[in-house]
């Protein structure tokens, strides 16, 4: 099959797709149920492309993935609007989006961070389609070589970004709440024996703490508390007419375009790990690399363009080893392949030979999907900012039931309230004693898994550590690691700096 | 927007940022370092009971597979790590010509922190309390009705009796649970609903005689929107997520009933 | 007026009706839409068998509606088995599980026996033991005979301790006599995906898992762990491990076995018609195509033949567990017979 018969392929499908109102209805109202999806804290892009793959069971294979593609696309862009409205992300994925997208609605321009997102998505999404097209088989190959030890640097790598988010009062409180995050997620039955750890004897602990309802008590309950007491709307002035993406703020921030996209691409071809961290570890990416990192957090366009693209483009990454080997990449992929698998489609090598324009197929509906995406979001923007009119006595207590709703949905498990509710409490004395929040994100998040790897790492080398410095990507994560945590040393920032314009200088 | 008590992550430092503030938050500080320590040493404690040796599970264990490893890292880290918060801590403290460090003043205290208090007691009583056993259209009926008015009523009483009422239905039916619930679908369940819609009703009665004119018409608002807000969420959950409620109790069998009854008509 | 305020009200009374009867009389089973609590999360195998069958009983059932939803948490898939062993037994809520519940009371998760459920078994994939592509082991017997030169430094890759993978790895141990390195994985996936990368250097998990990355020429099978081997389309035979090693039919084969269940105190003419419904969905094309694509050995078996099956894995999976010393409850305790 040539490139020339793919490109006809992908275009069919484009002008046959577009052509057929019935599928058009379909990809844009699946992609609005997504945003829908991503926008309610707690419900997220599995969820709702597991919910799809029960309701397209009738479909044929074509017009199901559709469905399912622009569900998965807008739910992960969905998420940030309640993390920049509100600063309540409504899924993981979209928790970095918040740490600059919040500042700037408070400011008033909820409305441009809004249409930055949009634009920072859509880009994200057709970079990692094109990822999907041109790279699969290079990518694929960097992705399968992560054993324990990549896995478990990279968890490093995660954990160390987070000390280095901004933190509104000792530098140490944001450390502390990073390994309290730690501290919990080692709670429940081991991941390599077994071995019940801090359960006290309660069954309900022993699969150990879900992120989904950490990640709402932690944010939502505090903000409730905080903004009940005003009485007033939340943000009542709004600069509506900036919705309209600015082609100018993201030519200037091209460069944290790129590095986000293959961050994301990346991460969601690494097995196992997805949407969740490549928003993260893109963000602390800018952070580390940016001229003035002081800015972060306080309403920087660069930190959400940051986030915001790498975790759509994690999406292409994600369907990377699903395509060639079967093997999703992040847990919606996960969701994705079991839909798939009840059309009779099962993604892996043998796919590309029993239906050779899968791949133009698949990409089509990436592009579909995207751009779905993007105006529906054009049109939703508008309309959601008015959400920060509702008065807050009336507005939270909603967002407050949304939260318990959230919490109880993916799996209907009601220790997961409780669980929500203790986090809560604790996450807003916290933030009382100005605790930067995300860092315990992020550990509850990454926890597991460099608990896990590190120690089947030992158990490999049998407690020799050479596998860590001698292989190729887990060098490349070391330099990486010791790069961020240098780069946060003012001393050291400077030199660099210095030595950077020296550089510049002499070469002009 | 100004006029919000310092949001998570608020662009702007909270205005409370003076020498007295910054007493209060070492003096937390102390504190909180002194619990966390507490917990990392407890953590390391039990840490040590783990399976350290010997095999487990059918798998070899030694020093550096027991799953004692991590938590001994984490454990020692954030132990270190809660030190060095007192340390700091007390220095600043001294520093700003803070004298003891164990007085609280219980009353600032209430007044700055009694929105915890409440929001947190409410939605304990609506999580710990109905979901489990009340339906869930009449228990977030009840719960949104409630906490809406309790910040809109300006009347103290009717804020208070509001409170009241909700703790101690909600408790309440945790404590009759410990004992006895009626089974799922039955005649006591639906007793228990009827009786939640009931206090919902009288809820909203007390907030909207406890408001004073200019915020009557918000009350009325907020009852309206309570009662939608239940129907829809509890029908768009159920029907359009597919996601079962919590508690199914006589409501949501009305619903079930009535959507049976219209797709048949539909049909 | 009095005609409009009826014909408003009418579907109103009629639904206070429907919801005022307790229980609608059993032979009209079902009269409202059923709930299938599987226990495992979304996406999965288990997930994915259980919203088949339950798509295709739904066009048995004449369009009856049945929702499938994941209640996952606890041990062993204990939250959702308590769960809907907490619901009434008129069957509209069902549980969808696999072998690996039978685990669930001896790690604390509850304290039920697995009869408490009548259970219909739509099938499982059997599992095979592979080597990295490039692989020194050619055949079984390579790798069990460096297995012997050199006991317990083969790495060998399974999901979780107590899994049914690991089971299986267990008695290719006990029945080869060998010893491997033992690592566990969190899952079927991550330690293929380990054999790939040549972390370990042999798996065990099921073919419906393993087949892409075998076609893919990244894993190489060496034996089926069931007494027939297997041909798979493009790759070949793949020969059951019996042939080297006669002993291992005392220990194997362990099989999968995926499928959903009523409780047993559930009316007769409920389980009757859910057992209606199940036959005329295994014998649909839809169920048989994808035990085809999947590789899935499908079963069909319900009532007795059922119950003697997950009572076997019962005792087999929980006296294991014991002798692993990884369970928290005796299995004498709760009354489980020695396999």
């Amino acid at each position: 099959m040539g490139t020339f018969d793919q490109l006809g392929a992908f275009g069919g499908a484009i002008v046959s797709m577009l052509l057929d109102p019935w599928s058009v209805a379909i990809v844009l109202g699946a992609s609005f149920l997504g945003i829908v999806f991503g926008a309610l804290p707690g419900l997220t892009a599995t969820l709702g492309v597991g919910l799809l793959a029960t309701l397209t069971y009738g479909f044929g294979y074509q017009t199901a993935l559709l469905a399912l593609i622009a569900m998965y696309v807008g739910a992960i862009y969905g998420g940030s609007y309640p993390s920049i409205l509100l600063n309540i992300p409504g899924t993981a994925a979209s928790a970095a989006s918040a740490m600059d997208g919040y500042p700037m609605a408070a400011r008033g321009e909820g409305g441009r961070a809004l249409g930055l997102t949009t634009t920072a998505s859509f880009i994200g999404t057709l970079l990692g389609m094109v990822a999907l097209v041109v790279l699969s088989p290079l990518i694929v190959e960097v992705a399968l070589g992560f054993t324990s030890y990549e896995f478990c640097l990279l968890a490093i790598f995660g954990i160390i970004i987070s000390g280095t988010l901004q933190s509104p009062d000792l530098v140490i409180k944001g450390w502390i709440a990073g390994f309290i995050g730690l501290a919990l997620s080692v709670i429940g039955r081991d991941p390599l024996m077994f071995y019940p750890r801090y359960t006290f004897g309660l069954p309900a602990l022993d699969s150990g703490l879900e992120v989904v309802p950490v990640l709402i008590g932690a944010f939502a309950i505090p903000q409730i508390i905080t903004t009940i007491r005003t009485g007033a709307p939340l943000a009542s002035r709004q600069a509506m007419g900036r919705i309209v993406p600015e082609i100018g703020t993201i030519f200037r921030n091209l460069k944290h375009i790129v590095r986000s996209a293959f961050i994301g691409v990346g991460i969601g071809a690494v097995p196992g790990v997805g949407e969740d961290i490549a928003g993260w570890v893109s963000y602390g990416a800018a952070k580390s690399t940016s001229r003035h990192p002081e800015k972060f957090g306080t309403g920087e366009p660069a930190g959400l363009i940051s986030a915001e693209t790498a975790n759509n483009a994690c999406i292409g990454g994600a369907l990377i080893p699903l395509v060639t080997l079967g093997i999703p990449g992040s847990p919606p992929a996960v969701m994705l392949l079991g839909a798939l698998m009840l059309h009779g489609l099962t993604p892996g090598p043998m796919l590309s030979i029993s239906r050779p324009t899968f791949l133009a197929e698949l990409a089509a509906v990436m592009v579909l999907a995207s751009a779905a995406m993007c105006i529906n979001g054009l049109v939703l923007a508008r309309q959601v900012v008015k959400v920060l009119r509702v008065p807050s006595p009336i507005f939270l207590p909603i967002v407050a039931v949304l939260s318990v709703l959230g919490s109880y949905a993916l799996g209907l498990n009601i220790a997961n309230l409780y669980l929500m509710l203790i986090v809560g409490v604790a996450a807003y004395l916290l933030t009382a004693m100005r605790y930067p929040i995300a860092p315990l994100v992020i550990g509850v998040i990454l926890g597991p898994m460099a608990d896990e790897n590190l120690r089947r790492a030992l158990m490999v080398g049998q407690g020799d550590l050479t596998g860590f410095y001698t292989r190729p990507v887990s060098l490349i994560l070391i330099a990486a690691i010791a790069l961020t945590v240098f780069s946060q040393m003012p001393v050291i920032r400077r030199g660099l700096a210095r030595l950077v314009t020296r550089g510049a200088a002499k070469s002009a | 927007m100004a006029t919000t008590n310092a949001p998570t992550a608020a662009p702007e430092p909270p205005a409370a940022d003076g020498p007295e503030d910054k007493r209060a938050l070492r003096k937390a500080d102390v504190w909180t370092g002194g619990i966390l320590a507490i917990v990392a040493v407890f953590m390391i404690a039990k840490a040590t009971t783990f399976p350290l040796e010997g095999n487990y599970a059918g798998v070899k264990n030694a020093w550096y597979v027991s799953p004692a490893l991590f938590p001994l890292i984490v454990g020692g880290i954030l132990l270190i790590l809660s030190i060095a918060l007192i340390l700091k801590g007390r220095a600043d403290y001294r520093r700003l010509a803070g004298t003891d460090l164990f007085a609280v003043p219980w009353g600032e205290t209430w007044r700055s922190g009694q929105d915890v208090v409440i929001v947190s007691a409410l939605l304990a009583g609506y999580i710990v309390g109905l979901i489990p056993r009340v339906d869930f259209v009449a228990a977030t009926a009840f719960f949104l009705v409630v906490f809406m008015l309790i910040y809109i009523v300006t009347v103290p009483s009717a804020r208070r009796l509001l409170l009241g009422g909700f703790l101690a239905l909600s408790g309440g039916a945790f404590l009759v649970a410990l004992v006895a619930w009626p089974a799922p679908r039955s005649g006591g369940q639906n007793t228990v609903d009827l009786l939640i819609w009931a206090a919902a009703g009288i809820a909203a009665i007390v907030g909207i005689m406890g408001s004073a004119a200019p915020a009557r018409r918000r009350a009325v608002q907020a009852v309206i929107t309570s009662l939608v807000t239940a129907i829809i969420l509890a029908a768009a959950f159920k029907y359009f997520l597919l996601v079962p409620l919590p508690t199914e109790g006589w409501t949501v069998g009305l619903m079930d009933g009535l959507r049976a009854v219209l797709l048949a008509k539909g049909r | 007026m009095t005609h409009n305020l009826k014909t408003l009200l009418g579907p109103f009374a009629a639904a206070a009706l429907l919801a005022a009867s307790p229980a609608i009389a059993q032979d009209d089973y079902p009269s409202r839409p059923i709930t299938n609590v599987v226990v495992w999360s979304a996406g999965g195998g288990t997930d994915t068998v259980n919203r088949l069958i339950m798509a295709e009983m739904e066009k048995a059932f004449d369009g009856a509606t049945i929702n499938t939803v994941n209640r996952t948490g606890g041990v062993g898939g204990s939250n959702g088995m308590s769960y809907v062993f907490g619901q009434p037994s008129d069957g509209y809520t069902l549980v969808g599980l696999s072998e690996s519940v039978v685990t669930a009371a001896v790690q604390g998760g509850w304290d039920q026996r697995i009869d408490v459920w009548d259970i219909f078994i739509v099938g499982g994939s059997p599992d095979l033991i592979s080597v990295t592509a490039n692989s020194e082991y050619e055949t079984l017997d390579d790798l069990i005979t460096a297995a012997k030169d050199n006991p317990g430094s083969i790495r060998a890759g399974a999901s979780a301790a107590g899994s049914i993978h690991h089971l299986n790895l267990l008695a290719l141990e006990n029945g080869a006599d060998v010893e491997f390195n033992y690592i566990p994985y969190d899952g079927s996936a991550p330690a293929q995906n380990a054999a790939v990368a040549g972390e370990v250097q042999l798996v065990v998990t099921s073919l419906a898992e393993q087949q892409q990355l075998i076609q893919a020429g990244r894993l190489r099978p060496l034996a089926m762990l069931t007494p027939d081997g297997f041909t798979l389309d493009g790759i070949g035979d793949i020969p059951s491990a019996f042939d080297s090693f006669p002993d291992l039919a005392e220990y194997l084969p362990i099989s999968q076995a995926i499928g959903f269940g009523v409780k047993a105190d559930a009316p007769d003419e409920v389980k009757a018609a859910l057992t209606e419904a199940f036959e005329v969905a295994m014998d649909s094309d839809a169920i048989k195509e994808f035990g085809r694509n999947n590789y899935y050995t499908l079963s069909g078996a319900t009532g007795e033949e059922s119950k003697k099956i997950f009572n076997n894995l019962e005792a087999l999976f929980a006296w294991t567990l014991w002798d692993l010393d990884a369970a928290t409850v005796n299995p004498e305790d709760l009354g489980i017979p020695k396999p």
